[in-house]
Formats: C-alpha cells, structure tokens, sequence
C-alpha cells in the first residue's frame, strides 16, 4: 500500500532523515518506534505532505528527496489536500483539535472533503458508539476536554477522513497509564475494522504489543526492521533500542 | 451642550457601524492568513472607482437607484476577484515571511494608487447615489440634520458584519477559515486547500472593504480621489490594533470606540473636522502602550 524510498529530509542545512525505507502492506499495523529526535514525527509529516507545505509565520521550509508510493502512485509532490483526498490520514502529535471549536464541529471537520453526507452521518455514529464520552462532549468546545479525551476526539476526527491508512503520531504522549490502555484498544478495533495502520510511538512496550511490523528509528535513519520475535532474538536490538 | 451629545451619539454611532465594516475585511484576512494587508485602504478605494466606472454605464438604467445598488455588488464582485488574484500572484508566494508581505503590501497600495492616477487622472469624480434618490434627502432627528444615506450606510454595514458572522459560524467555508485560523496545519490534514481558501477570503476582505468605500464614501465627502486609500487604511490599523488583530468582535468594538473618538473631536474641537485624521494614530500609539494586544487580542486566534 505504502512504500518509502531512500527519503531523505533536511531541514536548515541538519539532516532529519537519512536515506529511509519503509513498507506498509495493505491491511498491515505497522510500529515505527525510536528515541525523541530520531526523526519519527518528520517521518509522518512527510508522508502526510504537511512538512512542504508553506504556511503563515513557518519560516523554514524543509527540502524533501526520495520517493513515496501510495497505491502506486508517487505522492511525494502533492499538496497535504490532495493526499488526504486519496486516503492518507494523519492524525498529529500533540492532538491539535480546533480548540475554539465544539466536539462536533471537529468532527465534521474530519469529514470535510466527503460528499456522502448519509456515509458521514453514519460514520459520525460510529465514532460516538467507539467514544461514547465524545457523544456526551458533543457541543463543548474541545480545549475544555481532558487530555485523554482530546486524543479521542483526535483519532475520532481521523476515522471521520474514512481513512484508507491511518498515521498516528504518538497517541500515549501524557496518557495515564490505562488511559494508554483504551487508546490502544481503539486503535486495534479500527485495525480490525480494516484501516491500514502506520503507528508511531516512543513507547516500545505498546508498539511492540500490537504491531505486526516494527521498524527502529534512530537519528533519522531506519536501523533495523521486523515482527516482533525477530527484534527480540537480537540481543543489541533488544538492549540498545528497545531498552527490554 | 446638549445638542453637542445627541450629535455625538447619533453621528457617532452611524459612522462606528461604517468603521466596523471597514476593519472587519482587515481582521478577517490577517486572522485567517496572518496576513496584515497594507492595501486593504487600496481595495476602498478602488471599490469606489469601480463605482464611479460600472456607474457610467448604466446595467439597469443610468442614474437609476436600482442601477447604484446593483453596480454597488457588481463592484465588490469584481474588486474581490481583483484581489483574490493580486493575492495568488503576489502575497501567497512570500506567505511565512511578514516583512516580505508588508513591503509587498505596500507595493500594490502604491501600484493602484499609481494606476488610478494614470487612469483618472488626479480628479475627484463623483461617489454618490443618484441625486433625485431618497437617500440624497436629510432627516432632522433631535435636531441633528443626516443624510439618509449616512444612516443607509450604517444599516447595511451592520447588516452585511452579519451576514459575515453568519458566514463563518453557519456555512462549510467558513468552519474551514476558523479552523485554519486556529491550527492550519491540522486544517491541511482535514483536506482544506489552504491556497483556494486564502484566495476565498481574501476576495471577502476586499468585497468587504468596496462595501465600506463605496457605503463610507457616498455619505460622506462624495467624491474619490487618488489618495482615498490611507486615511481608511490608518483607522482599519488602529481599529484591529485597538480591538486585537484578527478578533472579529475587536473590530465591531474598536470601530464603534474609534468612531465615537472621531465625533467627539469633530464635534467638540473647533476645526476639529480638519485634525480628525490624527484620533486613529493617538488610539493606535496609546494602544501600543498599554496594551499592545489590543481588547479581544489572542493574536492570530479567529474566535467567532
């Protein structure tokens, strides 16, 4: 479904990411784990289209090179729009919900390039009958939720896109622990639903709980790749990386 | 004395709801682009001359009233369409640089200012409605004479400030400006075509800004001329400056403070119509002083 070529990322003159590689198969969950700084959230904002765009008060502009198939079709050059019209849905670090904006009004934002009004309505019960307290919240502005309600609303808004592949940047970040727990639950569910899922978190242990693939990310190059089991008989990985 | 305080509150009041106007195209852009667009006095002015121009040839009738008002839309059509193209060719290629917007700004304030010189020469043709119109009859309210159109004007300022509101919080398009407004990189991975969306609102800031020229205008000194841009270009600055930049609800608050402003001194200072200019630029210094966010300001935040 997804596949990265030698993508290479420079910012300012400081190389982000270096010659990486990357396969997604279709109906893959796939784990992209690694330290802060080693280059995982660029890695997602390059898939998405977000780290070329050009934008009020971003002064630098990061220069991209290497290729990046969806679907067979080379995406590297497209505008974040357009790549979010052929499926790829990035749901961002940090959540970043509208904040002066209700649950609701978030959520149809998710659906804002669809034209299936009646698909989205019923996508729209869906998402409340995965997040019943985002149903409850429906008409509060969204920087009045909890953190954890706000990563809720965050992947809500994201299924609201009908991704094809899903990107989720860091869903655990300053997550109680069983807050982490029903966060990833969701996650498989949309999984098994049949979302392609390309996951990227500094927590090992839930990466490596629920991807069938994980790749280890350090200094913006992909040092190693692999199931599980795999990652797991290399006792340097296991150490150095995964810190098990 | 008395007299003094009902011309103030009624005056002052009819040209506030204008002001507003004038700010809310200024606010509407910077909020949503970040962009400060130094020729928003020059889409005012050239709204007036597209006025005077569309006026000449006479749609619907020449000199007719239902002309005026159809030439009064047909001109903020064209002038949007005007800017939305200015905006594409010349703003959207340096967006992220604010220097490079002021000067570019600036430049095409100059440009038109220019452009009008050579088209119309530094005359100062007529703005106004047709001279047998309603609107060109006074009323004397509590003893204040006004124009029917001043108080025209006004009504369709506040009218068209809310169709604008209903606009952002009601339609698609404009949930999409308040949620660029607030994270525009989430808004790109929602699928909003930020470029197309720039280029919508910017054509709505100039729409708005040919409403306040040709409204403000033709109630007021009725005639255009090639320097018409700056005056309204310093009120739009301090008023969004005074109400925070990019607040919608700043500038219909800072447009009815700086109009008042304006009226009393008019009203009061012998003379004082003359030295009105400089109540924009004291507002604005003293803003700057004590609280340089303005009223309502969170900065770039769009809040409905």
């Amino acid at each position: 479904m997804l596949e990265v070529q030698d993508l290479t990322v420079h910012y300012d003159g400081a190389m982000a990411l270096n010659r990486v590689n990357l396969e997604v198969g279709d109906g893959q969950f796939v784990g992209v784990v690694g330290p802060n700084g080693s280059g995982k959230s660029t890695l997602l904002r390059a898939l998405s289209g977000i780290l070329t765009e050009v934008e009020p008060g971003k002064k630098e502009r990061p220069s991209l090179s290497g290729s990046i198939l969806f679907e067979g079709k080379e995406i590297s050059k497209l505008k974040a729009w357009q790549i979010t019209k052929l499926g790829i849905i990035h749901c961002p670090e940090r959540r970043r919900p509208f904040a002066e904006m209700t649950t609701l009004e978030n959520l149809e934002m998710g659906a804002y390039l669809r034209k299936d009004k009646k698909d989205v309505r019923k996508d729209l019960e869906r998402v409340y009958e995965l997040f019943p307290i985002l149903k409850e919240r429906a008409n509060q502005m969204s920087r009045t939720l909890s953190g954890g309600e706000q990563q809720m609303l965050a992947i809500a808004r994201a299924l609201m896109s009908k991704p094809k592949l899903l990107l989720i940047d860091e869903p655990s970040l300053g997550l109680a622990p069983i807050l982490k727990e029903t966060v990833l639950k969701t996650i498989k569910e949309i999984w098994s639903s049949g979302v392609t899922i390309l996951l990227v978190e500094q927590d090992v242990a839930i990466t490596l709980a629920t991807a069938q693939k994980i790749y280890i990310l350090a200094h913006g190059r992909m040092v190693t790749h692999g199931a599980k089991e795999e990652l797991m008989k290399d006792r340097d990985i296991r150490e150095v990386y995964l810190g098990l | 004395m008395l007299n003094d305080l009902i011309e103030i509150f009624l005056l002052g009041g009819l040209q506030s709801g204008m002001y507003s106007l004038l700010a809310l195209g200024f606010t509407l852009i910077y909020g949503i682009s970040g962009v400060v667009n130094l020729a928003h006095g020059s889409f005012y002015m050239l709204g007036a001359y597209m006025f005077v121009t569309l006026g000449a040839i006479g749609f619907l009738g020449a000199g007719t009233m239902l002309n005026a008002v159809f030439v009064l839309v047909l001109a903020a059509i064209v002038v949007g369409i005007i800017a939305s193209m200015i905006y594409r060719v010349t703003i959207h290629p340096v967006l992220g640089d604010e220097v490079a917007i002021m000067v570019a700004t600036v430049c095409i304030a100059l440009i038109m200012q220019q452009f009008v010189i050579i088209f119309y020469g530094v005359t100062f043709p007529r703005v106004a409605w047709p001279e047998d119109s309603i609107l060109m009859n006074t009323a004397n309210i509590l003893g204040v004479t006004i124009e029917y159109s001043y108080i025209a004007a006004f009504v369709v300022s506040l009218a068209l400030f809310g169709t604008l509101m209903l606009i952002i919080t009601k339609t698609k398009m404009g949930k999409a400006m308040r949620a660029v407004s607030q994270d525009v990189e989430a808004a790109m991975l929602m699928g909003i075509n930020t470029e197309r969306l720039y280029m919508l609102t910017m054509g709505l800031s100039a729409m708005l800004a040919t409403f306040a020229g040709i409204l403000i205008t033709s109630s007021t000194t009725k005639s255009a001329g090639a320097w018409m841009w700056l005056q309204p270009l310093a009120l739009s600055f301090a008023i969004v400056i005074l109400g925070g930049l990019g607040s919608i609800k700043g500038s219909l608050i800072g447009g009815f403070i700086l109009g008042y402003a304006e009226q009393t001194v008019k009203t009061t200072v012998p003379e004082g119509g003359a030295i009105v200019g400089v109540v924009p630029l004291i507002v604005m210094v003293l803003v700057l002083l004590l609280r340089p966010k303005g009223l309502f300001g969170k900065r770039v935040e769009l809040e409905e």
